[in-house]
């Protein structure tokens, strides 16, 4: 094998933990394999933030930076990439398994008429065959697929599974600036883009949820904690007491008889952590808990547990987080 | 009045329950441990469809499946939810074609009676790869929207709403021919009544053959090489010592033993120093942006 292409994604100028994973799982291959491993950023004004990937242990970090770039364009990704493709001739890609990387994946691989390892939880190798291990109904099968044909293969791999190992290689690989290509026969047309209303935000779909317990004392403290789910960018949850207080709908729920919620991060603002509420939310990559009681059980699930009135900490958490919003670019 | 149909590509779950086994062929869960269900996904699919026909936007739904007897219970549940045909194009339950080979077939039945415009779901929750309705769109020739939470159709031209992450929509328009992935989340599929439900299982089903297309000229891009049990991962329990009161033997044998027992660090302080710890943490997860110096 002699060349592993990465497809990283980025959001609000950073890059999605996914991105990393994914150049782990390109590195190991590509020492396993003796190949070379080239990271590819699209976006606009991203030629910054490739730098963080040249010390990734890889080849070369490819750039297509374009104002076009600024959200997804399933013409422009496709073009630009098949045309990545066609000058390094990659033996496998990797891509994100999220809304851009699987639909890309799926454009490549029809276009291309090249296999797809959907959801990967692993690559392995049989001789020179590729092979992808993947679960299937519901986790309790997994299945080994390859490709027929020696073609090039395409694999997307579910964020959070592989997980983020330090560069042991270290590198300072070049970045390249690449052009923007449009594929010449785009069907579908790109009319807007509709930003996330943090007060309509889906608790299944949001990054950042901040949780409104009873711990929180009066009706007036929610507000605090709309206020800091909104310069997070993230969702309002609660328990089911808010609930049943009136303090916040239904549909805010988070637990046994609410929603099943797995953000990136979950806030627990004066939540005792009582089972039924947990079940809900115990799949969060990260747990902040704050309460009175150094013995609630929340803080058995939290990676960081603060001991405190919530509704002293908000205020001063809101305004030092404002002042954090105000200053980026 | 419009004479537009919309397809609908229907694909029923594999449950698998109790110990896993693998049946004979070793390309699927044995009979005796799985059964079929109405997919989430497919039923959302075809709800969207339904809505269509409902604003005038389509004249009929029409529900189409590949695969072997065992999924005319699906297509007669499609059937009592408001579909207005369902076909089956006939397949072996030993075929176990790829998403390519599965387009292909559903494609030529598609295209032989003018089809347009095709809903399928963005994905089975028994984790089909996905590609189905992309495959389908290149064997039509048509256009391939994914991830839509909204579809319509307005002026003949194909509108939607498309999820992407963090909460944000992309609006995507197309013309026809065209094939909709329908996100799981984008509508709640309607009750069907036991009744209604009774009275569609009586009628005949429509299964059509694969005509001129044999099943070994279809195009495959993938191979399964092994089905086995998932990895099983052992609990994180035991059983309490002597130790301890009644309350916390009793939350240890349910896993919720107190945090500073597991050896957990619970802050407390003042509100700035813990203040700091959180905006640390936020930091350090590129949640937030720190200060510049």
């Amino acid at each position: 094998m002699s060349h592993i292409l990465v497809l990283t994604e980025h959001h609000g100028g950073e890059f999605a933990e996914v991105s990393f994973e994914l150049l782990t799982e390109a590195r190991r291959i590509g020492r396993s394999q003796k190949s070379d491993v080239t990271a590819m950023v699209l976006g606009a004004g991203v030629t910054g933030m490739a730098a963080e990937l040249t010390g990734h242990g890889i080849h070369q970090v490819l750039v297509a930076d374009d104002v076009r770039l600024t959200h997804y364009d399933p013409n422009l990704w496709l073009g630009t990439v098949s045309a990545v493709c066609k000058q390094l001739e990659p033996d496998l890609i990797l891509l994100p398994a999220t809304t851009t990387g699987e639909d890309l994946a799926a454009r490549l691989a029809v276009t291309k008429k090249w296999p797809l390892f959907s959801r990967s939880t692993k690559i392995t190798f049989k001789g020179d065959q590729i092979q992808a291990a993947r679960p299937v109904y519901a986790g309790k099968l997994q299945e080994t697929i390859s490709s027929i044909s020696g073609t090039t293969c395409l694999a997307t791999i579910l964020p959070g599974v592989i997980g983020v190992r330090p560069v042991d290689t270290g590198g300072d690989a070049p970045v390249v600036a690449i052009e923007v290509v449009a594929e010449a026969d785009g069907r579908v047309a790109v009319t807007g883009f509709v930003a996330a209303d943090p007060d309509n935000l889906d608790l299944a779909e949001a990054d950042v949820i901040v949780a409104a317990g009873r711990g929180l004392g009066q009706v007036e403290n929610v507000s605090l904690v709309k206020e800091l789910a909104a310069l997070l960018g993230g969702a309002v949850g609660s328990t089911r007491v808010v609930v049943d207080l009136g303090w916040l709908g239904k549909e805010t729920q988070v637990g046994q008889t609410g929603a099943t919620v797995k953000p990136r991060l979950y806030i627990a603002c004066g939540i005792s952590g009582a089972t039924q509420h947990t079940i809900g939310m115990k799949e969060s990559s990260a747990v902040i808990a704050i309460n009175t009681d150094p013995s609630a059980p929340i803080f058995n699930l939290a990676d960081l547990s603060l001991n405190c009135d919530v509704a002293q900490l908000l205020p001063v958490l809101i305004d030092q987080c404002r002042k954090r919003v105000e200053h980026a670019p | 009045m419009t004479d537009l149909d919309v397809f609908v590509c229907i694909k029923p779950a594999l449950l698998v329950e109790g110990a896993v086994r693998i049946a004979g062929s070793g390309a699927s869960p044995d009979p005796s441990c799985s059964r079929f269900l109405v997919d989430p996904g497919n039923a959302c699919a075809l709800e969207a469809a339904l809505v269509l026909r409902e604003c005038g936007q389509v004249a009929r739904v029409v529900c189409v499946s590949a695969g072997p007897q065992a999924y005319d219970a699906t297509l007669a549940w499609c059937r009592a939810a408001g579909a207005d045909q369902v076909l089956r194009v006939d397949v072996p339950a030993d075929l176990n074609l790829d998403a390519c080979a599965t387009a292909a077939l559903l494609a030529d039945t598609i295209r032989g009676l003018g089809g347009k415009l095709v809903l399928t779901a963005q994905r089975s929750i028994d984790e089909s790869n996905g590609l189905i309705a992309a495959a389908l769109a290149a064997a039509l020739d048509g256009a391939y929207l994914s991830n839509a939470v909204e579809v319509q159709i307005l002026e003949g031209e194909l509108r939607i709403s498309r999820r992407v992450e963090r909460g944000h929509r992309q609006l995507w328009s197309a013309g026809l021919p065209a094939v909709v992935a329908v996100e799981h989340s984008a509508t709640k599929p309607r009750y069907v009544s036991v009744a209604s439900l009774a009275l569609a299982r009586l009628s005949t089903m429509e299964v059509l053959t694969t005509g001129e297309m044999k099943f070994d000229q279809l195009p495959r891009l993938t191979e399964l090489n092994r089905l086995a049990p998932g990895r099983v991962r052992a609990r994180q329990s035991g059983m309490p010592g002597a130790g301890g009161s009644a309350a916390e033997r009793m939350q240890a044998m349910m896993g919720i033993s107190s945090a500073q027992a597991d050896g957990k660090v619970v802050f407390s302080g003042e509100v700035d120093e813990l203040t700091e710890r959180a905006l640390t943490f936020l930091e350090e997860r590129g949640l937030l942006r720190p200060l510049p110096d």
